[in-house]
């Protein structure tokens, strides 16, 4: 199978923002736990919107497309309580300034992914610097750490999204442990 | 977490989706995956395109993560050579400028890379053994550059002698280059040794496919069992071994070289390309009387007990060196 070319622009040109988009919904919705779904909701529209035409420059857009979907999410929603986003007109911030996302130097990239790793929980670091450096199977994984194929399962899915989250989903800056 | 990634809601909520789509990517990336495995990934992509980007946010994920392991390894030259002196030591300097800012712990389990050398000393023998299956012996005074992973599987031969036993995929074959040659696994075990300006490539079983470019043209020969390719900058001739004679060849494995009415002059400098003390002969004329016999690598006093014993040969040690003479 081969990767569509709109992947790689997801890849190559929505993903890098994420930080920024996550810092973005944080500030503006008071709901931790509709966070990612929120992501999910976005991405699928940039991804309709992508297929008719690949915005250019992304960022704008982006945040264009957050700040709808939020104002969406107050209009029509019954259940969220009015302060769910904490400032309306607020919205519009953040969203042009030119992120430094694009230009990290190949140190910081270094950083990032050093302490991505650094913040999984030992095991799941574990399996996932067994599959990504040494290039193991699941199968070797598990006789490696003597533990169910299963187990591996579980750190191995826990482990890879945890690594996209610290990759793409938070700010440099350490924060929690999943 | 789900162990069948297969059942999917139509409308799912991002953990969900997210925890499918790990699921999906470590089944194809980790686990054995079938074609009925990449028909039910197809549906399950199509279902949704919250489903597609959160696959790709995945693989755009990991491949950011291998990436930067590649930063590691200089891209031309595994052994700095005069010509590539200075490049090299500005890779070794960015790298160090690296390494400083990383703690210690985390450049040692961050950077075995995925792209790995390999190296043996003087007399050594290691046994290397990839995630593919593939089984690779290194001989004396050998460098390997090895990348292989689930995408790819390519070594290059820098210098010296390996012994292949590769597990045959026909989809992602094994490619090994030496000196500028590619060699093809098509199915098999085979052993390259990097000489000067030549390598020898002798096929054991299975198949392979040796490419070389002689002069400007480009030149392939499929190779099987008892094959023994020589090829240069300008020349590629293939010639026959015995199946006895093949495995005396790489008898190195197991830490012995086999001489067969070996002239002394070849016999010498296959020991010498095990030891640091080294053989010489003395004198001319008896630079073609012939060995037999079978010699620890290792263990020059063996040679020299059969070429003072067997021969009838004088043996003198001058400081590192063994001086044999009539």
């Amino acid at each position: 199978m081969t990767k569509p070319e709109l992947a790689d622009w997801f890849i190559r040109e929505v993903f890098p923002l994420e930080a920024a988009l996550m810092q973005y919904l944080h500030r503006n919705w008071r709901n931790e736990s509709d966070l990612a779904d929120l992501r999910q909701d976005i991405y699928v529209s940039m991804y309709e919107a992508a297929k008719i035409s690949r915005p250019d420059p992304v960022r704008p857009f982006l945040f264009k497309v957050a700040r709808n979907l939020l104002i969406n999410r107050v209009r029509r929603s019954q259940v969220v309580p009015i302060d769910a986003v904490a400032d309306m007109d607020a919205l519009d911030t953040a969203s042009s300034a030119p992120g430094q996302d694009r230009t990290l130097i190949a140190r910081d990239e270094l950083r990032a992914l050093q302490s991505a790793l650094d913040r999984l929980s030992p095991r799941y670091r574990e399996a996932v610097v067994l599959a990504r450096i040494e290039g193991l199977s699941g199968r070797e994984i598990a006789s490696r750490m003597n533990i169910s194929e299963s187990a591996v399962s579980h750190y191995l899915d826990r482990g890879i999204r945890a690594l996209a989250e610290m990759l793409y989903a938070l700010p440099p800056d350490p924060r929690k442990k999943p | 977490m789900s162990e069948n990634p297969d059942q999917f809601a139509i409308v799912a909520d991002a953990e969900t989706v997210e925890a499918q789509a790990a699921a999906w990517f470590r089944r194809r990336n980790f686990w054995t995956w079938r074609e009925e495995d990449q028909a039910d990934f197809d549906l399950w992509l199509a279902a949704s395109p919250s489903h597609e980007i959160a696959y790709w946010r995945l693989e755009g994920a990991w491949s950011r993560s291998e990436r930067l392991s590649a930063l590691r390894e200089p891209e031309h030259a595994a052994v700095p050579s005069r010509k590539g002196y200075w490049s090299f030591a500005r890779n070794a300097v960015a790298v160090f400028a690296i390494a400083s800012v990383m703690g210690a712990a985390a450049w040692a389990y961050f950077f075995r890379p995925h792209e790995r050398i390999f190296q043996t000393p003087l007399g050594g023998h290691q046994i290397l053994s990839f995630a593919d299956g593939t089984e690779v012996d290194l001989n004396t005074n050998t460098v390997l550059r090895a990348r292989i992973d689930n995408v790819h599987r390519r070594v290059e031969l820098v210098s010296g002698e390996a012994y292949f036993k590769v597990r045959h995929d026909a989809k992602n074959p094994f490619v090994v280059t030496a000196a500028g040659h590619r060699i093809v696994d098509l199915g098999t075990a085979f052993a390259i040794r990097a000489g000067e300006g030549q390598i020898q490539v002798s096929l054991l079983e299975g198949r392979a496919r040796i490419e070389s470019s002689v002069g400007s043209n480009q030149h392939s020969v499929d190779l099987t069992p008892g094959d023994v390719a020589t090829a240069s900058a300008t020349s590629l001739s293939v010639s026959r071994k015995s199946t006895t004679e093949l495995s005396n060849d790489i008898a190195w494995r197991h830490g012995l070289l086999v001489f067969k009415y070996t002239p002394l002059y070849e016999a010498v400098a296959e020991i010498n390309r095990y030891n640091n003390e080294k053989l010489v002969i003395a004198d001319a004329s008896i630079a073609d009387r012939t060995i037999y016999g079978t010699i620890p690598t290792r263990d020059i006093q063996a040679f020299v007990r059969v070429t003072t014993g067997a021969l009838g040969l004088h043996v003198e040690k001058r400081g590192t060196e063994f001086v044999i003479s009539r």
